[in-house]
C-alpha cells in the first residue's frame, strides 16, 4: 500500500482529551457496578461524559474478569487434546497475561508424591498458581502423577534498565486439606545472550505462604532490573519450596 | 443473479465526504477503500459458484458487495501492517471477519424490521424472511473455511488462538444483541448510560473493533504480543463508533446514510440518546414516552416518532450523545498511543490513528 502523507490538522486531538482520559486509565476496581452516572443534578453534559469514560473502563474490567473465568472452564476441556496431539504447543496455551487483580496461572499438582515429602497425610490435593488468562489444565490421572504443567508468567510491558515492574499471581488451594508453610524461590533470570539478572532482584510479597483448604492468596512479584542490564528477553523459574511440582517460568523483556 | 466480477476491486467506491468537523479525512476513506478492495478480492474464493444459486449463493454475495466501509477487515489488516507484517498474512482473517459481519447484518435487519441497508432494500424485504435467515446462516458457515486455512498458513498454535478470538467475539455479540432486543421486548425504560455501555461492549465493540485489532496483532507478531493491550482502545473506539452511528440515524442524510432516518426511534432501540431522554424528560412527558415505546412498531405513527425526535432536541439528548462520542474518541486516542506504542510509523498505523476522529466526524 502506498504511504499516505499526514493530513493537515484543523483540530488538535489533544483538546478533546481532558480529565476523562486520565480517569479512564486509572484502576477502577473499587467502583461498584451499581453506580450509575450522575445525570440528576449534573450541571453539564461534559461532566456526565467524563464519568462515562470512567464507567466504560470499569465495565470493561468487569466483563473481562467474568469472561476470563468462564473461558478457563471451556479451555480446560481442550488441554488434554492439545497435549496429546501437539505437545510442543503446550506453551502457546498459556497465554494472555493481564497485569491486574484477575491474573491467574494454572499449575496443577499431583500431591500424591508431595505427601511423601512431609505434607500431612493427604491422598490427593490441588494447589494452583493461577492467572486469569491461562487455561486450566485437567487434573492428572493416577497414571500421570509425574506430569508437570509449567505456567508462563510474562511481564506484559518491556522494562527499562534501572526500572521495575510488578505482576500479580494467585496461589490457590482447592484441595480438602491445608498446606504447610511454603515459600516461593527464584532461580534468577538469564537472556538468550547469556546476560543474567540475579535472583535477589525478584521479590515475592508475601514471602511465606500458607493456604487453608479451598482458599487462595494473591502474590505480587516485583522485578528490579539493574541499570546495566543488556536488552533482551530474560526468563527464570519460580519454584515453591516443599512442592517440587509447583513452578512457573517468569519472562521479562528489557529494553 | 450476481456477477462474480462484482467482487473484484470495485469502482463502487465510498464517495469522499465533505471535510468533517475534525479535518479532511479523504485519505482515511481512500485507505478504507483499499483495505475493502483487498478483502473483497480474497473473499471471492470463498463464495461458492454452484447450486443452489437462485435461493442461496446468488443471495450470499449481495450484502458483501454493497457499498460499505469494511471497517473490521481494515482494523485487522492495518494492525497487522502497523506491527511490521505483510497484511497478506491477515487476508483470511479479514475475510472471516467480513463474512461474519455480513451474516450478522442480514439477521440484524430482520430483528430490527429494517427496510433498507446500504441504500438498497434489505435481504428479507427482497426475498422474504425464510430465505434471508438461511442466507445469514450461510454467510456464517462460509466464514469458517478461511479460518480453517489459517492452520496451514499460520501454524496450528496461532490458528487455534485465532479460533478462540472468533469464538469469543461471536458469543459476546449474540449476548449483547440479546440484551438490546430484550430491552425492547420487555419495554425496559429504566436504563442508565452504563447499561448502554455494557450492551455496546458486548454487541458491537468486541466484534467491530477489539477482536479485529487483537487478531491483526496476533498474526503480525506470531502470537507474541499480548492482545489484551487493544481491549481499551477497541472498546472506546467501538463505543464512539456506535454512538455516532446512532446519531446519524437521527440527524444524518438518508441518501448517504443508507438506512431510514429515525428508524431507531421507530424500532424503539435503546440508544444512548433515548436512554438520556428517558432519564431527563419532564415528569409529565415520561408516561407518554413509555406508552409510545410499549406499543408495537406497526401501531406507531410518524407524528409520534417525530415528537420523540423533537423531545431529544429539547432535552439535549442529541448533544449528550455527541459529547459522549467525542470523549470516548478522546479516550481511544489516548489508548491508541499505548496499544500501538511499539508499532511502526507507517501508513497503516497512521490510518488507525486518524480513523478515530474520522469515525466520529463522519456523515455516513
Amino acid at each position: 500500500m502506498a504511504a499516505n502523507p499526514s493530513p493537515p490538522r484543523s483540530v488538535d486531538p489533544s483538546a478533546l482529551i481532558g480529565d476523562a482520559v486520565s480517569a479512564a486509565q486509572r484502576t477502577l476496581r473499587n467502583l461498584g457496578s451499581q453506580v450509575r452516572l450522575p445525570l440528576d443534578g449534573v450541571s453539564s453534559a461534559t461532566e456526565s461524559a467524563t464519568n462515562l469514560v470512567q464507567r466504560a473502563a470499569t465495565i470493561l474490567e468487569e466483563e473481562l474478569a467474568a469472561g476470563i473465568v468462564a473461558a478457563q472452564r471451556v479451555e480446560g476441556q481442550f488441554i488434554d487434546v492439545k497435549a496429546l496431539h501437539e505437545p510442543s504447543d503446550n506453551g502457546e496455551l498459556l497465554v494472555r497475561f493481564r497485569r491486574d487483580a484477575h491474573d491467574v496461572i494454572d499449575i496443577l499438582v499431583d500431591l500424591a508424591a508431595s505427601a511423601a515429602d512431609g505434607l500431612s497425610g493427604a491422598a490427593r490435593r490441588a494447589i494452583r498458581i493461577t492467572a486469569s488468562d491461562e487455561p486450566r489444565p485437567s487434573r492428572p490421572t493416577a497414571g500421570s502423577a509425574n506430569r508437570d504443567v509449567i505456567a508462563s508468567l510474562t511481564v506484559p510491558e518491556p522494562v527499562n534498565p534501572g526500572g521495575s515492574a510488578a505482576v500479580s499471581m494467585s496461589v490457590e488451594n482447592d484441595g480438602e486439606l491445608p498446606t504447610e508453610d511454603f515459600a516461593l524461590v527464584f532461580s534468577g533470570l538469564v537472556s538468550g545472550t547469556g546476560a543474567q539478572i540475579a535472583s535477589d532482584r525478584i521479590e515475592f510479597t508475601p514471602k511465606l505462604l500458607n493456604l487453608p483448604a479451598h482458599d487462595r492468596i494473591r502474590v505480587e512479584v516485583q522485578v528490579h532490573v539493574p541499570a546495566d542490564s543488556p536488552p533482551g528477553v530474560y526468563s527464570g523459574v519460580v519454584q515453591a519450596t516443599k512442592l517440587d511440582h509447583v513452578r512457573a517460568v517468569l519472562v521479562v523483556t528489557v529494553n | 443473479m450476481f456477477e462474480r466480477s462484482s467482487l473484484s476491486p470495485s469502482t463502487d467506491t465510498v464517495v469522499p465526504s465533505a471535510a468533517s468537523p475534525f479535518g479532511d479525512f479523504g485519505h482515511v476513506e481512500a485507505a478504507l477503500e483499499r483495505y475493502r478492495a483487498f478483502t473483497a478480492a480474497a473473499m471471492v474464493r470463498y463464495l461458492p459458484d454452484k447450486e443452489p444459486r437462485r435461493h442461496l449463493y446468488d443471495l450470499v454475495a449481495d450484502y458483501p458487495t454493497r457499498p460499505g466501509k469494511a471497517l473490521r477487515p481494515a482494523l485487522c489488516l492495518a494492525t497487522c501492517g502497523a506491527f511490521g507484517a505483510d497484511i497478506a498474512n491477515a487476508e483470511r482473517m479479514a475475510v472471516t471477519l467480513e463474512l461474519i459481519h455480513n451474516g450478522f447484518l442480514v439477521h440484524d435487519d430482520i430483528e430490527d424490521e429494517s427496510d433498507h441497508r446500504r441504500g438498497r432494500p434489505t435481504m428479507h424485504r427482497l426475498h422474504g424472511i425464510p430465505l434471508a435467515v438461511n442466507v445469514g446462516d450461510a454467510l456464517h458457515v462460509l466464514s469458517l473455511r478461511p479460518l480453517m486455512e489459517c492452520r496451514d498458513i499460520l501454524g496450528p498454535g496461532l490458528a487455534w488462538r485465532l479460533f478462540c478470538e472468533i469464538e469469543h467475539m461471536i458469543r459476546e455479540s449474540v449476548e449483547g444483541q440479546a440484551m438490546e432486543i430484550g430491552w425492547i421486548h420487555d419495554n425496559q425504560t429504566d436504563l442508565a448510560p452504563d447499561d448502554y455501555l455494557r450492551m455496546t461492549l458486548k454487541k458491537t465493540c468486541w466484534y467491530t473493533c477489539i477482536h479485529p485489532c487483537r487478531i491483526g496483532a496476533l498474526i503480525a507478531t506470531g502470537g507474541h504480543l499480548p492482545p489484551a493491550r487493544f481491549d481499551r482502545f477497541g472498546y472506546y473506539l467501538g463505543a464512539a463508533f456506535q454512538i455516532q452511528d446512532d446519531l446519524l440515524n437521527l440527524v444524518g442524510d438518508e441518501g448517504k446514510y443508507g438506512k431510514e432516518i429515525l428508524g431507531d426511534i421507530w424500532e424503539g432501540k435503546r440508544t444512548m440518546m433515548l436512554i438520556h431522554l428517558l432519564l431527563e424528560c419532564d415528569p409529565d412527558e415520561r408516561p407518554w414516552l413509555v406508552r409510545f415505546l410499549a406499543r408495537p412498531r406497526t401501531t406507531r405513527t410518524g407524528g409520534d416518532v417525530h415528537q420523540v425526535r423533537e423531545m431529544m432536541d429539547a432535552h439535549g439528548s442529541v448533544e449528550f450523545g455527541r459529547t459522549c462520542s467525542r470523549y470516548l474518541a478522546g479516550a481511544a486516542l489516548a489508548e491508541f498511543e499505548i496499544a500501538y506504542s511499539t508499532a511502526e510509523d507507517n501508513a497503516d498505523s497512521r490510518f488507525l490513528r486518524d480513523l478515530i476522529l474520522y469515525m466520529i466526524g463522519r456523515d455516513l
